[in-house]
């Protein structure tokens, strides 16, 4: 020990350990040259929004996003917040107050007329130019447009288009021995009349099934106007503008049979439905306990999810009062929308990344149910044909009937576009109340009428221009 | 110098009671006066006394409101009777009262959005128990809360069922205060179980009963705002709409905030007038000495 301890024997030791240190160090250095990574890329500029959607937009944004992101010389990214549907204008309307950051939104058109009055919304139609909107269906782009709380802009951009029917279950309908009528082959698409209606609902109670599925939400009863309204109007969309107008009261012939037919075919409702919720509807008629389902397309991600392999889902028309013909209601929703609040540099790569993202490589497969079931039809006339025969949308003779439709018959926009949410709100509330026998019609339309006055006296009665 | 050493203890505390309570209820009523929408939060365009006569004429508000006041009575009624009732029963349980009282308290922490969904949940045609049971039973074949005429009493029963523990807890609390001598003095005098509760724990229990009327009948009124909307909605139709719903739906859904804030101002002048023409009656400050 004590031979270590002498001056030479200390300085070795430390050479010795210096040494070691320093053939380490090369080493590792070496292993580091050799494996180190090749120089990173210049970083692009990195701008990020903020989206707000009621819809989970990262299964279908994120691949375009990627691609689109591979042909800029800056990288666009996104924050997200997913908000309920039934809670979106609350949740947004709190979010503005509170001066919330939001670039974009992906939401319902019928929510944006308050919007447009608060100057909250972009002209589109400044931002986009006038051939991207060529391709874009005329019914979509009006049912966008028609929310506009009169200011006369184009608050957002359609990217889907929504519609409904009644869904039936083929299965139940052969068992019940109900044919149907060759409606696509209809030139307008007409599948049964009202009195036609009520026997399929009969017989089909009389095999022992509950003809309608329904759910008791208020919002669902708009459901029952835009399917009665079209046997006591001829032009449906012109009636409620004219109601709208005031040149129509609400205590006219034609809205009290609207009321009573409402509550004739709600006698076909699923027992107890008004307790139900839309998910419990919809699965009931996925799993047979109802023949009939009164739902949008959007009712689709709730069928197919617990339909079993064996389903078979079909879609008709609503039932028709001739010689009035049946109508379609179609509209576009969502749409996107960006806030007058963002900054132009920012608004100017939205713009390009939804230029990119309609075009119809990339817009085609956000259409697939697969990635998104319920997203309604394409609302580009250019993708249509390739949707339906490339399998986009399953099951393709769903697609094939919607598509049917869409192509035959005349259309409306949603009944709830032109009137504004808390008239519509108030309509819809008192079908839920007429059909649950709180009202009878003639209280339905007494109260309505008397809601229009006071409306109207807030000024809040918004008539829509198109 | 201790008493204003006192008062500055307490001012954190009315520092934050002024910003979050007060100045928002001197706002609301300030905006009553105004055309006003969250969605411009910066405009504000005076209309006078307009949203008060809207008020007058709106159908909805009345039943609303109407709505509002039955919950809160019989959410009072039913809670304190059952409430004493219970508390009065476990106080009698030599051990294990607190395994009582903490399963009675349960329904006390679950949030009440989640009370709303677990009720709306027992009340499905489909799955729900209640409405599996009132199947067997042959009745009410609309489900509990499809029935226009069932929906508000079922609201009335889960919020009963939700704030049961509320009560029996502070009972249970002031019947340990009340001395055991006094029962002992009572009985020897030959009175029976029933007297006893009559004239000696009855009246003794007052002042709790009437902080708990209080505080069950303003808990009652607003904080069942959750329960309603997750619960029904308002549905079917309006027959369960409370007024804190119509208001929320009035500022944050149809962008009416003024008048949303005149309903407010509104339904806050009937309450204080209540409260304290309640607590003249009951002579209240003398009971807190």
């Amino acid at each position: 020990m004590r031979r270590f301890l002498n001056k030479k024997g200390i300085a070795k030791t430390t050479a010795m350990i210096l040494a070691v240190i320093i053939i380490i160090a090369a080493i590792g250095a070496g292993v580091y040259i050799i494996t180190r990574p090749s120089a990173p890329p210049v970083e692009k500029p990195t701008v990020t929004v903020t989206i707000w959607s009621y819809e989970d937009v990262a299964p279908w944004l994120d691949p375009v996003l990627e691609k689109f992101n591979k042909t800029r010389d800056y990288i666009l990214r996104y924050n997200f917040k997913r908000v309920e549907w039934l809670d979106f204008p609350t949740a947004f309307a709190s979010a503005i107050a509170a001066g919330e950051k939001i670039d974009i939104i992906l939401a319902d058109p019928h929510w944006a007329a308050d919007w447009c009055k608060a100057g909250l919304l972009k002209d589109m139609r400044k931002l986009l130019p006038k051939e991207f909107f060529d391709p874009i269906v005329l019914g979509a782009l009006q049912a966008v447009e028609i929310n506009n709380g009169g200011t006369g802009i184009l608050p957002g951009v359609p990217f889907s288009l929504m519609t409904a029917g009644i869904w039936y279950n083929k299965k139940i309908f052969r068992e019940a021995g109900i044919s149907m009528p060759n409606w696509e082959a209809d030139e307008y698409c007409r599948a049964f009349t009202i009195e036609e209606f009520y026997q399929v609902c009969e017989n089909l109670k009389k095999a022992g099934f509950e003809p309608i599925g329904m759910f008791g939400a208020t919002w669902t009863h708009q459901n029952l106007e835009r399917i009665c309204l079209p046997m006591y109007a001829s032009n449906p969309s012109d009636f409620i503008i004219k109601t709208m107008k005031g040149e129509i009261s609400f205590r006219s012939e034609n809205w009290l049979n609207i009321f009573k037919e409402a509550k004739r075919i709600s006698e076909y409702f699923v027992s107890g439905y008004a307790a139900l919720d839309e998910a419990a509807a919809c699965t009931g008629f996925a799993m047979g306990q109802t023949a009939m389902l009164f739902q949008g397309v959007w009712g689709l991600r709730y069928i197919t999810e617990v339909a079993p392999p064996d389903f078979e889902l079909g879609i008709m028309p609503y039932p028709y009062k001739p010689p009035n013909l049946p109508w379609l209601c179609v509209g576009g929703a969502p749409a996107w929308m960006i806030l007058e609040r963002t900054p132009a540099d920012i608004t100017e790569k939205i713009v390009e990344f939804l230029e990119f993202l309609y075009e119809d490589t990339n817009l085609l497969p956000t259409f697939s149910t697969k990635v998104r079931p319920g997203a309604g039809l394409p609302m580009k006339t250019t993708i249509m044909d390739e949707w339906i025969e490339g399998g986009y949308f399953e099951p393709i003779d769903v697609g094939r009937s919607l598509s049917a439709m869409l192509a035959k018959m005349p259309t409306m926009p949603w009944t709830n576009e032109i009137e504004g949410l808390e008239l519509s709100d108030a309509i819809s509330t008192m079908f839920a109340e007429v059909c649950q026998g709180i009202k009878t019609p003639e209280q339905a339309i007494e109260f309505l009428a008397a809601k229009y006055e006071e409306l109207k006296a807030e000024g809040k009665i918004i008539i829509p221009t198109l | 110098m201790a008493s204003k050493k006192n008062y500055l203890y307490i001012l954190p505390a009315l520092i934050i009671y002024l910003i979050f309570l007060i100045a928002p209820i001197f706002f609301a009523i300030f905006a009553s006066f105004f055309n006003w929408s969250p969605l411009t939060p910066f405009k504000l365009e005076y209309i006078g006394l307009r949203n008060f006569n809207r008020m007058m004429s709106d159908w909805i508000f009345w039943h609303s409101l109407k709505n509002t006041v039955i919950l809160s009575v019989l959410t009072v009624i039913f809670e304190l009777l059952i409430g004493l009732l219970l508390a009065v029963g476990i106080s009698k349980i030599k051990r294990g009262s607190y395994i009582y009282l903490a399963l009675y308290a349960i329904p006390l922490v679950i949030p009440v959005s989640f009370v709303g969904i677990l009720w709306a949940w027992m009340c499905n045609p489909h799955i729900g128990m209640l409405d599996w049971l009132f199947d067997r039973l042959g009745i009410f074949k609309q489900g509990l809360l499809g029935d226009p005429q069932l929906a508000f009493p079922t609201v009335v029963a889960s919020n009963i069922w939700r704030w049961i523990g509320f009560s029996l807890i502070i009972y249970f609390a002031a019947l340990q205060q009340i001395p055991e001598e006094l029962y002992e003095a009572a009985r020897i005098d030959g009175a029976k179980s029933w007297d006893t509760f009559r004239h000696i724990t009855l009246p003794l229990l007052k002042p709790t009963t009437i902080i708990l009327i209080i505080l069950v009948a303003s808990g009652a009124a607003f904080m069942s705002f959750d329960l309603v909307f997750n619960m029904t909605d308002g549905g079917p139709g309006y027959s369960t709409y409370i007024a804190p719903l119509y208001i929320y739906k009035q500022c944050f859904y149809y962008g009416s905030a003024g008048y949303a804030s005149a309903l407010s101002a509104f339904m806050f002048i009937i309450l204080l007038v209540f409260t304290v023409a309640y607590l003249k009656i009951t002579k209240f400050s003398r009971i807190l000495g």
